[in-house]
């Protein structure tokens, strides 16, 4: 008797646990990316998906685009199920692009099928389409299919530390920020851009969410200024205008290493964000003869490095509190970790306590180095 | 179980009445003795009589009885016959029996036995000696005089390394024990002969040495030798089979060699060896599973080339028996684990191949080991047209004509390759290898898992001769590594393997065991 039971509990767990899904790679087709939108007209959602497709002479990989309708995604995406005669596979998809109308309550039961469904990847990168509709950034980006958009737009977004004008966010830290009281969440936006007669996919600017509703845009710099706030920014180059000896000159920065700490403090009943940067650059280019490597101009330079970032920080800080009133920084949830009486007092009117939320700047610059010349190239006349 | 089986079967066979021996007896007269050994070997042209006598006027009638071809004849013409011939008894004036004379005085030979029994004559005739038969007496001189021709030592051909000695055993029992015993010039190391195969009577050696092999295990293998029922043991595999222990077991739990430096340095760490008459092949044991990883080189060269070797050995065996297994799980059930780019070229090279992955993994696994086994049982002038024809048809032409995908060649080479780096292990890898391919087709890497948990469990509750199959694997005590995945050096070896050499524990001291005498 003993023995059956062992044999019975041996076969359920071969057949009731493990992987069952047995199906080969070339029975099924890659999606590389879907593009949402939404049909005013006829309430439906318009899900365009761009499968991997191997080219003619089967060395080389382009992509075909599948396009259907349906009530909700998942319908939409049956649909292309359908029309692809081959499983589609969700596990490889690198990005799903949003356009701009999908948000609000259109926008919740997506990422609900996102997080729910089993192949999605956690990791898939949102972005939001600045064109008019998502699917544009397929359609009319490498018109003749043989480059892959998705993948392309991933390694651009995989290489946000030499770029700095976006900030990728992965699906997983999206729905985590959505469900956050103390922050909005961001994504970066796509347009088709041309580049050598060719049309490509950009990634650039950041779109502000509030509350899963579009509330408004970052552009190219405002969204480096951004990342150096939230301490995400980890190169890139800032130009300063300077004057040394009375000789006004433009010097090109390059960040090596940026450390930013927000930290809330408590100033009579108020809170003051404290944000101190700690910013390493080395002379990456001089425009001029004048030698601002010696000690006395280095110190100039310097103040005047702070003091433009400063100025651009504030701007964007200004920006972000009056125009879109959504806590992009992440400044509650400093408040909710350094402070969480306080935090319990507010939470309730954030968005109207983060509209007049006083910061402080404090901008350390150290340059560090200046490449391998000393000096300046003079040209003698 | 299986001896009940047995029983069942033999009952139906076995013959009632077993030959009755026949009471062979040597009486005093010299023809009734020819004529007996003429009845004996009836109808066997091999065996020469040769009757001759000594020089004396009333001369000592003699009969050499022989297997022509089996004797050394330069030793039997000059050192029997022709003393013999020469020899005169009644000059030498000495009162003793003629025997007695014949066998300390007139054959030069370095063994000479008188003998009644005409079972033990015989059977030392037909491993080569002479009889000699004397008129007068019921007894026969058994004269060593074997000569028949054996194979050089050569370099074997199964075990090739680049350093160390090069010398292999051959079919001779005798060369064997002394290439042994040159390796080991010690009082203590011990041969003992035991005879095996109701047949062929096929000699037996068990070596050890004395105070450093357990007691417990040399009792034990006599024992299991003892329980032998068996016709002929043609070669060590016989033995081998015969007293394993998990006999169904696809691991091997006795080592075999044919180099005479493995078999001494086994015996040094306490080991015992079983040399049998015929094959080159030497049993070792107990055998544990980490032997399947060392080679006698990784002794000879310096410790961290040693140590690279053996790791690299053991990843190759995890090559060789997880590689087909992984892959397929992780192409057909697990494809998010695959990096995008290698996902689309295995897709794209399995577009248009009609079959599903593991059966395409089935299909060529199978063909290597049937150009594995046609390499192995070519004449060697062919063996080049099947590495042409494996290659060429299996390799290229498959993957052109869309038969099977490139991914899965390349799977099955680097499988067959990694095979080799292990060579004992072969047989055991190819059972473990299909079952985890199985596994892992039917439940994904949770089957290739389930393989790897029986796997281990199945090794971990093995034993060889009372030592654990995996001694040592799972330990933390640097003396207890000192000869796993890695090689020490030889100045921290200070200590034999555990377990298998207690009885003498200290490897290097100066006042061990070899020093005091």
């Amino acid at each position: 008797m003993k023995k059956l039971y062992f044999i019975i509990i041996v076969i359920t767990l071969f057949i009731l646990s493990g992987c069952w899904n047995y199906s080969d790679v070339n029975k099924m087709r890659f999606v590389a990316g879907v593009a949402i939108d939404y049909d005013e007209s006829k309430d439906k959602y318009i899900v365009t998906s761009e499968v991997v497709k191997l080219l003619e002479g089967g060395q080389r990989f382009g992509s075909a685009l599948f396009q259907s309708r349906g009530e909700t995604v998942f319908d939409a995406v049956r649909d292309t199920i359908m029309k692809n005669a081959r499983k589609l596979y969700w596990g490889h998809t690198k990005v799903i692009i949003l356009s701009k109308d999908v948000t609000g309550k259109r926008l919740v039961p997506i990422l609900d099928y996102i997080s729910r469904d089993g192949e999605f990847r956690d990791n898939v990168w949102i972005l939001i389409s600045d064109e008019d509709t998502a699917n544009e950034i397929f359609e009319n980006t490498f018109e003749n299919r043989d480059e892959i958009t998705s993948f392309h737009i991933d390694d651009t977004l995989k290489n946000e530390k030499n770029i700095s004008t976006y900030h990728a966010i992965p699906a997983w830290r999206f729905i985590g920020t959505t469900y956050d009281k103390g922050a909005s969440p961001t994504l970066p936006m796509v347009i088709v851009a041309e580049k050598d007669g060719i049309k490509v996919p950009k990634v650039r600017g950041q779109a502000i969410i509030k509350g899963s509703n579009l509330v408004g845009t970052l552009d190219e710099t405002e969204t480096k200024i951004y990342l150096w706030i939230i301490n995400e920014l980890e190169g890139g180059v800032l130009t300063v205008k300077t004057e040394v000896s009375d000789r006004p000159i433009e010097v090109t920065l390059e960040l090596f290493a940026n450390k930013t700490r927000i930290k809330p403090i408590k100033s009579g009943d108020e809170i003051v964000i404290k944000i101190n940067i700690e910013s390493d650059f080395g002379i990456g280019e001089i425009s001029g003869e004048v030698n601002v490597i010696e000690k006395k101009a280095r110190e100039v330079l310097k103040r005047d490095t702070e003091a433009e970032i400063k100025k651009q920080m504030e701007n964007v800080i200004k920006k972000v509190q009056k125009e879109y009133k959504s806590d992009i920084f992440g400044f509650g949830i400093k408040i909710k970790d350094k402070m969480p009486e306080k935090w319990r007092q507010i939470e309730p009117y954030w968005d109207e306590v983060f509209k007049d939320l006083e910061t402080e700047i404090n901008v350390n610059v150290n340059i560090r180095g200046s490449a391998l010349t000393l000096e300046p190239i003079k040209i003698e006349d | 179980m299986f001896r009940i089986i047995r029983d069942k079967i033999l009952g139906k066979h076995r013959k009632k009445a077993v030959v009755t021996a026949e009471d062979w007896k040597l009486v005093k007269n010299l023809d009734e003795n020819i004529k007996l050994f003429r009845e004996i070997f009836n109808n066997d042209d091999t065996i020469r009589f040769r009757e001759f006598e000594t020089k004396d006027s009333s001369p000592v009638k003699c009969c050499l009885v022989f297997i022509d071809g089996m004797v050394n004849k330069e030793i039997v013409n000059e050192n029997i016959i022709k003393p013999i011939v020469n020899f005169s008894l009644k000059d030498s004036n000495i009162n003793r029996k003629a025997i007695d004379i014949f066998k300390d005085k007139i054959i030069i030979s370095s063994a000479v036995k008188e003998k009644k029994d005409v079972y033990e004559l015989l059977s030392s005739c037909l491993y080569g000696d002479a009889i000699l038969l004397l008129d007068g007496f019921d007894s026969a001189l058994l004269l060593d005089c074997k000569g028949w021709n054996t194979r050089a030592i050569e370099e074997p051909s199964s075990e090739t390394i680049v350093r160390g000695p090069k010398e292999g055993f051959n079919e001779a029992i005798m060369t064997n024990l002394t290439l042994i015993r040159r390796k080991i010039r010690n009082t203590d190391l011990k041969f003992r002969f035991r005879q095996l195969g109701t047949c062929t009577k096929t000699k037996i050696c068990i070596c050890y040495i004395e105070g450093l092999a357990s007691q417990e295990i040399i009792t034990e293998v006599n024992r299991r030798l003892d329980d032998i029922e068996i016709d002929a043991v043609l070669e060590s595999g016989y033995i081998e089979e015969l007293i394993k222990d998990s006999p169904l077991s696809p691991f091997t739990t006795i080592g075999n060699t044919e180099r005479p430096d493995i078999v001494a340095a086994n015996l040094l760490e306490g080991r015992v060896a079983l040399i049998i008459d015929g094959t080159p092949h030497v049993l070792t044991l107990p055998h544990l599973f980490i032997e399947y990883f060392q080679a006698n080189e990784d002794y000879y060269h310096g410790f961290i080339y040693a140590s690279i070797n053996r790791i690299i050995r053991i990843f190759a065996f995890f090559l060789s028996t997880s590689v087909p297994a992984i892959y397929v799980a992780l192409t057909t059930f697990h494809q998010e684990m695959i990096p995008t780019p290698l996902l689309l070229s295995i897709s794209a090279a399995r577009e248009g191949v009609p079959f599903p992955t593991i059966v395409e993994a089935l299909f060529m696994l199978l063909a290597f080991e049937i150009l594995r086994e046609t390499g192995i049982r070519l004449p060697k002038p062919a063996g080049s047209t099947i590495s042409f024809v494996g290659a060429l048809i299996l390799g290229q032409s498959a993957v052109e004509a869309r038969f099977v995908s490139a991914p899965i060649v390349i799977v099955t080479a680097l499988t067959g390759i990694s095979n080799f780096l292990v060579p004992q292990m072969i047989g055991a890898l190819i059972v473990v290898r299909l079952i985890f391919l199985l596994l892992s087709a039917f439940l994904g890497l949770y089957g290739y898992i389930f393989g790897v948990i029986g796997l281990f469990i199945h090794l971990m509750s093995m034993r060889s001769f009372g030592i654990p199959y995996m001694l040592n694997i799972g330990s933390l005590d640097m003396q207890d590594i000192k000869d796993t995945a890695i090689r020490v050096p030889w100045w921290i070896m200070y200590l034999r393997p555990k377990l298998i050499g207690d009885n003498n524990k200290v490897r290097q001291t100066n006042d061990g065991l070899y020093e005091k005498r």
